[in-house]
């Protein structure tokens, strides 16, 4: 049993319903219809009152969310409705992006992640990203892997170094495809292994979240298959969120989902409920394909 | 509901809603047709015709059951459009079976000829009066259904169709009139079989409300008993 379930047996009643209290008035102050908010134990990342500008123009509109443990939140949407830019967000992402600012609260395991004092680079680690286009370096297959936990000294031999890259590897469901190849350029693997070797390589730093941008959308629809059944599988140590253009790989692979409209947050809900029964118009239009 | 962007999606969907509330109306005639036979007794002509309008039906079913799987297989509906196929696949059913009870008690009655009404307290029941408030009753629910309207199929579950309803009362008071009427043992068991009938298709009544309240609300209503415990 982790720690976590542990935790949740050992709150007792009282303290239960107090946190409930806390959560129901939090939910108040979002126009967000569904359950954007956890509460505290079962939440992994939690976003208050976040706005995102480009120079002048608003491009997250007080958007409030939780991202819960060990689940797989899907964030859908029209193109440019922010879905990307609010996803970013969760790792300080848009920090390379000049122009761009970010206002909220938003904490990782209850720390302020754009506190001025924190280093971002373990955050990045921490909270890892899968883009849409894989982009391994041009470096070799093991390269790829072991670069990250070097640079965050989780290594200093070869052993440890193997073992990381084999695990990882083994992890994202590849090993059985490169392990003859190591020395291989990353960049010679097909689209979908490619994908892969970057899920093995934000895994060896033993992120506690992935973040995921459309990471199939270059893909077959086997290459997608597989990378979807590792998010499953991932989902049982971590945290996962998903931006995806697919209503059906959406409903496949994630727990909650959450629809953004021009940079607002419209509806969250268990995947089910919004794929069967969506509260908001809006959502129920986009998903059943009436937009525009 | 505006439209979709994918215009056949569109076409798919009205036609399925069409092929049901087509062949609602044709069980509804069905229906009709027993009347007029049960009107015209003796004569035993028109038992032949509803037994043999049965395989119109049957035909009707398995043609929206293509749709069904077609418009899942190719659109993958979501939302309200996933409801109203679900919907229209379980009344689809519903119809079909009303349309067996029907053909069964065409058959007990060309064998039978039987058909006295009951009076019991001064009011009259019989196989005739039970299957007129069923016509009645199933014209309701589908156009309740056509009209997204779960305020009549909510009442009609509640008053009519449900087991302590005025429905049921009266099939009741119709099997309690045979048992102390009839001599026969078959003249019994015929009349028992059509009361039976007539009790089936009132559940399938209720049931098609029960779908209209899922189609409308997204709300299965059918065993409030069973605790959902569904984890992902
Ligand atoms: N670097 C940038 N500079 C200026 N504006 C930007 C930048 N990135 C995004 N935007 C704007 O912010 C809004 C949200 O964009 P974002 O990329 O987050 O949308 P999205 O939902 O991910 O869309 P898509 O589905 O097309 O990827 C858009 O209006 C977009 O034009
Ligand atoms: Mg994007």
């Amino acid at each position: 049993m982790t720690t976590d379930t542990m935790d949740d047996y050992e709150m007792n009643e009282e303290a239960k319903s107090i946190e409930d209290e806390i959560h129901e008035l939090e939910s108040e102050d979002t126009e967000t219809v569904g359950t954007p908010l956890l509460s505290p134990s079962k939440s992994r990342m939690t976003c208050r009152n976040v706005f995102v500008y480009y120079g002048e123009k608003m491009a997250i509109d007080n958007c409030s969310l939780d991202v819960g443990k060990n689940e797989v939140l899907s964030m859908i949407g029209p193109s440019g409705c922010g879905k990307s830019t609010f996803l970013r967000c969760l790792n300080r992402m848009n920090d390379t992006i000049d122009i761009c600012r970010v206002e909220g609260d938003l904490k990782l395991d209850g720390q302020n992640i754009y506190d001025p004092k924190l280093d971002v680079v373990p955050l990045r680690a921490r909270v890892g990203m899968v883009f849409q286009k894989p982009n391994p370096f041009p470096k070799s297959i093991y390269d790829n892997i072991a670069y990250g936990p070097r640079i965050h000294g989780m290594v200093d031999n070869k052993t440890d170094t193997d073992e990381i890259v084999e695990s990882s590897l083994k992890r994202a469901g590849l090993w059985e495809e490169v392990k003859d190849r190591l020395d291989a350029p990353g960049t010679g693997l097909s689209g979908g292994q490619q994908q892969r070797l970057c899920i093995a390589r934000a895994i060896a730093v033993s992120p506690e979240v992935i973040l995921m941008d459309e990471p199939c959308s270059a893909l077959d629809p086997i290459a997608t298959a597989k990378i979807e059944e590792l998010i499953d599988e991932l989902r049982e140590d971590y945290t996962i969120a998903i931006v995806t253009h697919s209503m059906q790989q959406a409903a496949r692979v994630s727990q909650r989902t959450a629809y953004f409209h021009l940079g607002k947050l419209i509806e969250v809900g268990q995947t089910d409920k919004v794929f069967t029964n969506p509260e908001h118009k809006l959502t129920e239009d986009y998903i059943t394909g009436r937009f525009g | 509901m505006s439209s979709h962007t994918l215009k056949r999606y569109d076409k798919e969907l009205d036609k399925l809603k069409e092929q049901v509330e087509h062949m609602g109306e044709h069980v509804a005639l069905h229906m009709g047709m027993l009347l007029k036979g049960i009107e015209d007794l003796p004569g035993d002509s028109k038992f032949d015709e509803v037994i043999e309008s049965d395989i119109t039906i049957n035909g009707m079913e398995v043609k929206a059951s293509k749709t069904v799987l077609k418009l899942l297989a190719r659109q993958q509906p979501v939302g309200r459009d996933l409801r109203m196929i679900i919907a229209s696949s379980r009344v689809v059913t519903e119809l079909e079976r009303i349309g067996d009870e029907v053909v069964t008690i065409a058959r007990t009655l060309k064998e039978s000829h039987q058909h006295s009404p009951c009076t019991d307290g001064g009011v009259t029941v019989s196989t005739a009066s039970l299957l007129a408030s069923g016509i009645n009753l199933l014209e309701r629910a589908l156009l309740a259904l056509h009209n997204d309207d779960v305020e009549t199929a909510r009442d009609m579950m509640n008053r009519h169709v449900a087991h302590e309803g005025t429905y049921y009362q009266d099939a009741d008071q119709l099997i309690e009139c045979i048992k102390q009427n009839h001599e026969s043992i078959e003249e019994s068991f015929s009349a028992a079989l059509q009361a039976n009938s007539l009790k089936r298709i009132c559940d399938h009544i209720h049931n098609i409300c029960e779908h209209t309240i899922f189609l409308i609300e997204g709300e299965d209503v059918r065993h409030p008993e069973i605790q959902d415990e569904d984890e992902d």
